[in-house]
């Protein structure tokens, strides 16, 4: 990658459903205009692979099939692995299944039934002939870990181009950076979350991703209560203790699975989970307002540039 | 109103217009209206309350599209800029200016005048729609009298349309929503003088 050069910084609406950030040092012009044609065609690229939304996508194909091993996708294959992964080392915190959930309590049905299927894995997964079978016929979402890893990826493939020299791509709150200079992320207040709003935090990222969940923008009502769409797997209660989440990690996957996982868990077993893994920064606002971080975020937080 | 202040107040209004390309139509600079000016006068601004202002970009059918340069800010009862809530420009190459002006509202200038924010991480917001809060305070962070304001917000595109929306509103001790009509940048926009939460 080359030294620093001009800076330009696109904005584009309606990727993923939300706004879309991308801030380079780039050769000229046309480098940038390169790098963001790369980073949608990635995005683009991806998200037929993994959309839970389209009906055509490689995910929502196999989620046709039950009981049956059926050859995928290097990317699907990763995505499989790394949430069934996330769901055993959250405790169940994460869980694919999560949006069945979700479904059932927008719908007003009964939960209990599809919280005890989701307690089980949900595939199986064969790496050497890779392959993988669908073990429980409910809808599943990839969602709380595609959007950073698809966010990963754009950021990367951004990154091997050869008129750029720093990357940071943000898509809806979710952030990766590649580059040489550190980079100032500021993390939405929820309680006071307007664009021009004062951040409650302030962390320096470098070659790391970051992101944030949480309630406060999206929701569902029943019985006439708003509720998170976020939803405890294990309870399948909406998330109410954690109003918002954020996790730094090196890949945006990683941050996006335990920034959902981090918003059901408690703040001392969310610490906990963060400090065993190693590497990971985590910041837990409670409803009652208490702010809980791990020291790996302190130390993000106390370098300024 | 003395020319300079006037001029501020001007080069505020046109700063997307000389920014866009020519051939931008300027639209929507009118007289203001004096009415309620006398609203709560004297009185220092309510910290109880705070304006909430929500706008929508105008989305093409279909597909992606970028962001146009968009200015939020609030004028006084005489035309002179107050305080500016958000500034979208176009900021290729050396030093992006909205940066600068934002710096505010991160709550940086006062505390850590070297921290610049790249970027923010937050859950995920629906596409195209933004919403700005004021506080009642001007662009040197004192605070302002109760009183009728002038909030506007400017959108241009290079090579494109430019629009301005803008709506008098009496903020005192009263609370008070309003839809404002869109224009081919910003599909629409409601304001809303309220309690704060």
């Amino acid at each position: 990658m080359l030294k620093s050069r001009k800076r330009y910084d696109v904005h584009i609406e309606n990727v993923l459903g939300t706004s879309l950030q991308l801030l380079l040092a780039a050769h000229d012009r046309d480098a940038a205009r390169e790098a963001e044609r790369v980073a949608l065609e990635e995005i683009d690229r991806l998200t037929r692979i993994l959309s839970s939304y389209s009906p055509d996508s490689e995910f929502a194909q196999w989620q046709e099939t039950l009981e049956s091993d059926i050859a995928v996708s290097d990317e699907l294959l990763e995505m499989l692995e790394a949430a069934e992964s996330w769901w055993r080392k959250t405790n169940g915190a994460f869980n694919a299944g999560a949006s069945a959930i979700a479904a059932c309590l927008t719908a007003g049905d009964q939960v209990t039934g599809v919280v005890s299927r989701v307690q089980e894995p949900l595939w199986r997964i064969d790496t050497s002939r890779r392959t993988a079978r669908r073990l429980v016929d409910m809808s599943m979402s990839l969602d709380a870990i595609a959007k950073g890893f698809i966010v990963a990826r754009a950021g990367a493939a951004v990154a091997a181009l050869s008129g750029i020299a720093d990357v940071l791509l943000n898509i809806g709150g979710d952030i990766q950076h590649f580059g040489n200079g550190a980079h100032q992320i500021g993390i939405t207040d929820p309680r006071q979350p307007a664009e021009n709003g004062a951040a409650m935090s302030k962390v320096r990222i470098h070659n790391e991703a970051i992101a944030t969940s949480g309630g406060y923008r999206r929701g569902f009502i029943a019985n006439g209560v708003q509720h998170s769409h976020i939803i405890d797997p294990r309870t399948g209660h909406p998330a109410t203790g954690i109003i918002s989440a954020s996790v730094i990690a090196a890949d945006c996957a990683t941050a996006d699975a335990l920034s959902t996982a981090f918003s059901v868990l408690r703040p001392d077993e969310s610490v906990d989970i963060a400090n065993g893994i190693g590497g990971v920064s985590c910041l837990l606002l409670s409803r009652d307002g208490t702010l809980t971080t791990n020291s790996l975020w302190d130390h993000h937080e106390s370098i300024t540039l | 109103m003395s020319q300079s202040r006037y001029e501020a107040a001007m080069s505020r209004r046109t700063l997307l217009g000389r920014l866009a390309a020519a051939g931008a139509s300027y639209i929507g600079l009118t007289a203001f209206s004096r009415a309620g000016i006398a609203l709560g006068q004297g009185a220092k601004w309510d910290d109880n309350f705070e304006l909430s202002v929500d706008f929508d970009i105008a989305q093409p059918t279909g597909g992606r599209y970028h962001r146009p340069y968009v200015a939020v800010w609030i004028e006084d009862s005489a035309g002179h800029p107050i305080r500016t809530l958000l500034l979208w420009v176009n900021n290729t190459g050396r030093g992006p200016r909205y940066i600068k002006e934002l710096r505010r509202w991160f709550g940086v200038e006062s505390a850590n005048a070297q921290q610049i924010i790249s970027s923010v991480s937050s859950a995920t917001r629906q596409s195209g729609k933004y919403n700005v809060v004021w506080n009642g305070r001007d662009d040197a962070g004192k605070v302002v009298d109760q009183g009728t304001y002038r909030v506007l917000i400017e959108a241009a595109r290079e090579h494109g349309s430019y629009g301005v929306i803008q709506q008098d509103l009496a903020m005192a001790t009263s609370p008070k929503a309003m839809d404002l009509q869109g224009n081919e940048e910003i599909a629409g926009a409601h304001i809303e003088f309220r309690r704060r939460k």
